[in-house]
Order: C-alpha cells, then sequence, then structure tokens
C-alpha cells in the first residue's frame, strides 16, 4: 500500500461529507493539512477548486482546475467543475466549449445534457434548449436534471414542447427538492396563483432562509400579494395585457366622461390620474417597506 | 523499522479493520516524527466505538507535538469520557497547567437580592457544570426544568400525569452561546451520566460504518440507564434528506429516526438532547412527535449573563471597572465567545499602553469599550437569517420563541 | 448572444415614438437575437400595414370620418395622430407576443439589460423622421 494515497481517499471521502453538510471552513481546514502533504493530488486539488467555488472565489476555482487539467486533461470531474465556474465568471462562450467536449467524450450522459439544455436557455436558444433537454431525457426518462431543464422549456414557452410532463414528473420524484420546489412556485406565478406561488416560496426559504434568491423571490411575492396592491390586480395578474386592459378602460371611461356633468367628470378624471400616480409610487414605496430591515 | 513499517501497512491493505495494527501503524508513525500521517490514523481508530479512547489519546499527543495545544486538549476532555480511557502522563499535565487562573477564587461577589450572602466566583469545569453555574437564562432554564429535569428527579409524578421521562429535545441558537455546557448542566441536574457525540464519533467513510458508529451510541446510553445522549452539530448527523446528494447520508438519518423511534429497544429514561447552529437543515422527520418534538431556542446572553461573564472572565485581572451593568449594556447580542474575543482586545490595547508608557496601568472601561466599537457580534449574522425565516418564511410554530425573542430585542 | 430590451422599454418607444419607431427598436432584438432574418418579413408586413393606416387616415376621407363619428372636435390629423399611437400598441402587443418566450428566459435568469435611451432616443427621432417623410410622400400636395 502506498499510505500517502490511502490518506488522500480517505481525505477526500471526508471531505465530500463535510461539504454535503455545509461544513466547508472544516473541509478546507481537513483539505489544507492533506494539501501540505501531498500539493500536487489531483482530487485533493479538485476538491479545493470546489471549495473556492462553494465559497464564490471563482477565479482561485479557476486557477486551481486548469492546473489540475494541465496534469489531467480529461478529468471529467473537473472539466464538469470548470463549467460551472466559467458560468458563474459569465464566460459562456468557454462554458460551451468545455461541456462539448465532455459531451463528445461521455455522449450518453442525461446530465450532461441537461447543463447544455441550461446554458442554451440562459443564451436564450430555447430550440436548442428543448431538443438537448429531449434527448437527455430519451436517454433516462427520469433523470432529475433533464427533467427539470426540460419543465424549464416549458416555462418559458418552447412552441414545439409538450405539454406541461416534466414538472409533475419532478414533482413525483423528488418534491421537496429546492429545484422542483423553484420551478413550482414559478409555474405558479405564471399562472397568476401568487398567493400558492408565495406559500411555495415560503417553504424554499424555510429549508435556506440565508439564501439570498428565495428571500428577493418571497420578498417580490409578498410585495405582489400584498392587500395594498390589490387595485393593480391585473396588471400583476395578466401583466402587460393587464396594463393594456385598464389603460383601454381608462379611455373609454374618459371618453364617456367627456360627456358627463363637468363635477363628475372632473371627480372621475382626479380618481384616474390619482390611480395612475398610486400605480407608479406605491409598489416600489411598498417594496423599500417591506424589505426594512 | 522499514521492514516492521511495511508489514503493517500490508496487514492494513488486507484488512482495513485490524485495530491493533492500525494502533501500531500509528506509533510507528509518531515514533519516526510523522505527526500529521500518524495524527491521521489515530483519527481513524478514534471514530470507531471501540477504539474511541485510545485514538483521541493518541491523537492528542500527535497535536500536542504540532504545537496545537487546544485542539489536543479538547481531544483528551473526549477521551476521558470513553470507556477504557487510560491517562497519558505528557497530557496529564499539560491539561492541569491550562486550567485557568480564575479557578482559583480571586474575587467575591453578593448574590443579587439574597441576604447579603457572598459566595466566591470560581470557573467550573465542563464536567461539573450545574445550572447555577450558568449566567443568566432565568426564563430558559425554568423551561427546561420543568420540561426536562423534574420529569427525570419525579418520574412517578409525572407518571401520573402520564407525562413520560425522557424523548428528545434539540437546543437550537447562534454559536457560541453555551448549547453544549447547557446539556451538560441537564446531566448533571438530573444526575444521569451523559455520552456526548459529535460528527467526528459517527461519520466514517467506509460503508455503513456511520450507522454502526451511530447505534453503537445509542447501546451505550442505554446500557447506562437513565442516561443524556447528547448530540452536538445534529445538522450535520441529521442532514436533510431533499438537501443530500448521497446516499450515504439518507442512510445515516434513516438509522437515526430509528434508533429515536426506539423499535426494538427501550428508549426509556434515555433523554436525547441535541444542539445546532441550523435548525433549517435538520431534516423535519427529525422534528416531529417523539423525536425532537421540543425545540428550545437558547439565545445570546441577556444584560445581567453579560455583566456577570465580564466580571467572572476579569476576575484576577487587573482593571477598574466598578460598574459591568452599564458596559454589558452596549455589548448587546454578544456571545461568551465575543465575551472572550473583547476582553482579549481590551487586554491588547492595555498591554499596548502599558509598555509603551513604561508604566503598568489596569484594564479600563475605555479598553473595553474601544474593543466593543471594534467588534462586531458574531451572532448577529444568525440572528439575521432566522429573523428572515420568522418574517418572511409564514409562520412556523417551532420557531415562536425566537420571534418573541427577535421582537424583544427590535430586530423584528 | 447580447443582452434583450425590456417588454418596458419597447412599450415606450411604441408609446412616445409610434409605430415606425417601435418597428426599428424591436428589430434591434430580433438582431439581438439573431432572429432577424427570420422576422424580417413581419417587419416588412408591419411597415406596410403603418404605411396602409397613415394613408387612409390622413390622405383619405377616413380620418375626418372617424373624428366625426366620435363627436369629437378634432381634426383627421388628431385622428391620425391617435390612430397612429393606437397602432403603435398593437404592434408592440404583436411583437411582444412573438419575442414572449425569449424575454421570459431572460427574466427567469435575471439577465441584465442594456441602457435603453440611446438605441430608443435614436429610434424614435429615426421613427418620427420616417413618419414625417412618409407622410409628405402619401399626403397629396397642395395645388400650385
Amino acid at each position: 500500500m502506498s499510505e500517502p494515497m490511502q490518506s488522500a481517499v480517505e481525505t477526500v471521502a471526508q471531505v465530500d461529507g463535510l461539504i454535503e453538510r455545509r461544513r466547508l471552513a472544516q473541509a478546507r481546514t481537513l483539505l489544507e493539512r492533506s494539501l501540505a502533504q501531498q500539493p500536487e493530488h489531483v482530487e485533493l486539488l479538485l476538491r479545493g477548486a470546489l471549495l473556492d467555488h462553494l465559497e464564490d472565489d471563482e477565479e482561485a476555482a479557476r486557477r486551481t482546475l486548469q492546473s489540475v487539467l494541465a496534469k489531467e486533461p480529461d478529468h471529467a470531474g473537473a472539466r464538469r467543475l470548470l463549467f460551472s465556474v466559467l458560468l458563474e465568471l459569465g464566460r459562456l462562450e468557454e462554458a460551451e466549449q468545455v461541456i462539448l467536449g465532455l459531451l463528445r467524450d461521455h455522449p450518453e450522459s442525461p446530465p450532461l445534457f441537461a447543463s447544455y439544455a441550461l446554458l442554451m436557455l440562459r443564451t436564450l436558444h430555447l430550440d436548442k434548449a428543448q431538443r438537448l433537454a429531449r434527448e437527455g431525457l430519451r436517454l433516462d426518462p427520469e433523470d432529475a436534471e433533464c427533467l427539470f431543464a426540460q419543465a424549464l422549456c416549458e416555462l418559458v414557452g418552447s412552441p414545439s414542447s409538450n405539454a406541461s410532463a416534466a414538472l409533475p414528473e419532478l414533482l413525483r420524484q423528488s418534491p421537496e427538492h429546492a429545484h422542483t420546489l423553484w420551478l413550482l412556485s414559478a409555474s405558479l406565478r405564471q399562472q397568476g396563483r401568487l398567493r400558492a406561488a408565495l406559500r411555495v416560496a415560503q417553504e424554499l426559504l424555510r429549508s435556506a432562509p440565508d439564501s439570498p434568491p428565495y428571500l428577493a423571490l418571497v420578498r417580490e411575492l409578498r410585495l405582489a400579494t400584498h392587500w395594498s396592491l390589490l387595485p393593480l390586480y391585473p396588471m400583476l395578474r395578466w401583466g402587460w395585457a393587464g396594463s393594456a386592459l385598464v389603460w383601454g378602460g381608462a379611455v373609454l371611461m374618459l371618453a364617456v366622461a367627456r360627456r358627463l356633468p363637468p363635477v363628475v367628470a372632473g371627480t372621475l378624471v382626479v380618481l384616474w390620474l390619482a390611480y395612475v400616480i398610486y400605480s407608479w409610487t406605491w409598489p416600489s414605496l411598498l417594496r423599500r417597506w417591506l424589505a426594512r430591515d | 523499522m522499514d521492514e516492521r513499517r511495511t508489514e503493517l501497512e500490508r496487514v492494513l491493505l488486507s484488512d482495513p479493520f485490524d485495530a491493533a495494527s492500525r494502533c501500531a501503524y500509528a506509533e510507528l508513525l509518531f515514533g519516526a516524527g510523522e505527526l500529521e500521517a500518524a495524527l491521521a490514523q489515530f483519527e481513524l481508530l478514534a471514530a470507531r466505538s471501540e477504539t474511541a479512547a485510545s485514538g483521541l489519546v493518541g491523537a492528542a499527543r500527535c497535536l500536542h507535538a504540532l504545537g496545537r495545544t487546544k485542539e489536543a486538549l479538547a481531544r483528551y476532555a473526549r477521551a476521558r469520557t470513553e470507556p477504557g480511557f487510560a491517562a497519558d502522563l505528557d497530557l496529564e499535565r499539560l491539561a492541569a497547567d491550562a486550567q485557568p487562573a480564575s479557578a482559583q477564587p480571586a474575587g467575591l461577589r453578593v448574590i443579587a437580592g439574597g441576604g447579603g450572602q457572598v459566595v466566591p466566583l470560581q470557573a467550573v469545569s465542563a464536567e461539573r457544570v450545574r445550572f447555577s453555574s450558568i449566567v443568566g437564562m432565568a426564563e430558559l432554564k425554568k423551561t427546561i426544568r420543568l420540561q426536562i429535569i423534574e420529569p427525570f428527579l419525579n418520574p412517578g409524578l409525572f407518571a401520573r400525569f402520564k407525562k413520560r421521562a425522557g424523548g428528545g429535545i434539540l437546543l437550537y441558537g447562534p454559536p457560541g452561546c453555551g448549547k453544549t455546557m447547557l446539556a451538560r448542566a441537564i446531566a448533571n441536574e438530573c444526575n444521569t451520566s451523559f455520552v456526548a457525540v459529535g460528527i467526528s464519533d459517527v461519520l466514517n467513510l467506509w460503508l455503513g460504518e456511520s450507522e454502526r458508529n451511530l447505534a453503537g451510541m445509542f447501546e451505550k446510553a442505554r446500557s447506562q440507564k437513565p442516561c443524556v445522549l447528547f448530540f452536538d452539530e445534529l445538522d450535520a448527523l441529521a442532514f436533510s434528506r431533499s438537501k443530500a446528494s448521497s446516499s450515504t447520508t439518507r442512510t445515516l438519518v434513516n438509522e437515526f429516526l430509528s434508533q429515536l423511534d426506539g423499535l426494538g429497544r427501550d428508549n426509556d429514561a434515555v433523554l436525547v438532547l441535541a444542539a445546532t447552529n441550523m435548525p433549517w437543515d435538520v431534516d423535519p422527520a427529525m422534528k416531529r412527535p417523539g423525536r425532537f418534538s421540543r425545540q428550545i431556542f437558547v439565545p445570546p446572553p441577556d444584560a445581567e449573563a453579560r455583566a456577570e461573564m465580564l466580571a467572572l472572565k476579569l476576575t484576577g485581572v487587573p482593571h477598574e471597572i466598578e460598574n459591568f451593568a452599564s458596559l454589558s449594556a452596549v455589548l448587546e447580542h454578544y456571545s461568551g465567545a465575543d465575551i472572550d474575543g473583547l476582553i482579549e482586545l481590551a487586554k491588547e490595547r492595555a498591554l499596548a499602553d502599558s509598555l509603551e508608557s513604561g508604566r503598568e496601568r489596569p484594564l479600563s472601561n475605555e479598553d473595553l469599550s474601544s474593543a466593543a466599537s471594534a467588534m462586531t457580534p458574531s451572532t448577529l449574522d444568525w440572528l439575521r437569517t432566522i429573523r428572515n425565516l420568522v418574517k418572511y418564511g409564514g409562520s412556523d410554530p417551532s420557531y415562536r420563541d425566537v420571534e418573541s425573542y427577535l421582537k424583544r430585542v427590535k430586530l423584528l | 448572444m447580447q443582452p434583450l430590451y425590456s417588454p418596458r422599454a419597447n412599450f415606450f418607444v411604441a408609446f412616445f415614438g409610434g409605430p415606425l419607431a417601435l418597428i426599428l427598436f424591436s428589430a434591434l432584438n430580433a438582431r439581438r437575437l439573431r432572429r432577424l432574418p427570420k422576422d424580417l418579413l413581419f417587419y416588412v408586413g408591419a411597415f406596410a400595414i403603418v404605411t396602409l393606416a397613415l394613408y387612409a387616415l390622413a390622405a383619405t376621407s377616413l380620418g375626418t370620418s372617424i373624428a366625426v363619428a366620435l363627436g369629437s372636435e378634432g381634426s383627421a390629423s388628431q385622428v391620425t395622430r391617435i390612430g397612429s399611437r393606437v397602432l403603435a400598441l398593437l404592434l408592440w402587443g404583436f411583437f411582444h407576443l412573438r419575442h414572449r418566450r425569449f424575454q421570459r428566459s431572460a427574466e427567469l435568469w435575471d439577465a441584465p439589460r442594456p441602457n435603453p435611451w440611446p438605441a430608443g432616443l435614436a429610434c424614435t427621432a429615426l421613427g418620427t423622421a420616417l413618419t414625417v417623410g412618409l407622410l409628405a410622400l402619401i399626403l397629396p400636395r397642395p395645388a400650385a
């Protein structure tokens, strides 16, 4: 036995366990101790890069991964992580090259198709995203990542998508998973069921109260479901169509008001102006008030 | 030596669970001065229940040799609670030297509201801590006494009301606020044995070993009834299965749930306590009835507690502070650990001044105030996170006491 | 892929700039989406509709008839202005529906939006100039 190799294996397993349990500081301490003995060990370096990525130090992660890939250019784990790091850095073209390379080497890996699909969604190549998600599901109809990508495509309304089947499948498979809940909340929001979306978002926040995106989501939904925004219901429920509806209604009302006595017409005009001012100012004031610390 | 080493490595390759060989291998590495490698081997031994004591002592020796004295003492203290513990002379001497000077009665205080009775201020070793040793937290101690301690001490009375002794209680709160100390105090108040379990006592990289270790801990507690079984960092041991990506984590949680339910076993008179800084990461099934159904929030020390802590920690230190109460008022949200840090910072200031002026001067109010302005309480992050949960996460009865606390301290 | 101008920016260009400004601004989004060849037909069609509408309202008696029918004291030119604005908003709705899934995807990823002011003002100015030129072409010249 080569004792250093076993130690590294043990360290990697322990670090993985600690990372899963969000004990990043402890994982880092353990890893540094091991790296002091074996500074060139690829798996240890990879875990170091992962820790950097989890602590949002993407540049450090990228540098470490480049050094790992210089030693082992085909290391799938390192390339996968590099893909995620490049996405965080906003270097989408480079990320695409990495994922394409991985797909060439592992053409039957559904999660890779899912990752590529998500990248295509982000770069607004929606049809391609849909095709990739479908291909991933063809390889494994129950792959959670592909289901997630497919559900996202359905959510944004790819024209060639099937009736929404991915989200129910995700709910069946992993109803408490953060991704599933987030998708559910987004889907409910799109359907205009804002209170239901808020309840789901609150469940998300309860599972991770230190997550800024979840906090922002709950705040937005609390804003949208606040009683004082009831007069803005058409806009909140139907978006731009609702705004057009209200605007058309206002035009009609003002046209009719011309034929009414001046007092009545004047009152209507003032009310309308007050409504316009309210719709422009109150939501942002309320947003600030709800977000006060 | 090399032959012996090669032989041991060959044996361990074929049977990694051979504890005797691993112990010998660890000693060999220690003797050869390969301290880090020896430490890794001793840690492996410490993770197994049957070699925990020797593993922890060995790890403590390695850490002491590496100059990491604090960690060494912590390991050694844990080793003491393990069966089969054998004292190490060097480490005994180190532990004795590390006893704080304030263990000597050096100051007096009048018990507030009492009849002028005076008692000496003393630091208490962790093993002997009782409620009376824990400053402040009056309401919390009262709740715990009623819900936990009295059922243990008066099982007959509670049995007439059909209330069983035992069950699970989860202590949660910001880090450094005394959850672990409280758990020890509960055990001492109940006059029961105390089995403390940390992450490294359970988690093991070998498949199935973590579950075995956990089951072993429960068996140990059952064999020492009545007993308090305390799990520190519960969120790591019972990490939410919906967030876990590995099946080993889920299997461990399933085993934990099974042990708590006492299926086929008798959990009566075993009080299971747990502590966590991240209750939202604990698997929700752990908080259901029959498991950790009671959750108690352990807040940062209140003003009275902070004043007493300051007085206690400054015993034996030259200072001219008369009014600890007014000082503690500006230390809102400070944990015990924060107060330690504050005092150290203030001492540095006083010492720097003394050295510069060539004249020793005592610690003053200004030193502490100045240190406080340079520090932020470590509990604030946690309190802000839990505030998000309480304010935006919808109504959750398990966080009612946190909500009251946040309103009281005007964070909500 | 370059980031898209928001639906709100498109709306304001339509409302204040008119239909031709909207066509130009929306075409910028199509270009950013690399869909301009695909959507070109629709933009050409929209331009044709705008031209027809302007002609119908300004150069024929339709504008006056509508003004009379609405009981308005205004003139055909007022009707042309209002009609042009309504048409701009209708076109905005059409192109919004056409690009809606891309906008949804951009919102989902919280994609940053570019500053719409330079392009919006330029399209408004160009649109206005085009409208004036178009009207000059289609309106009958006064007899010498």
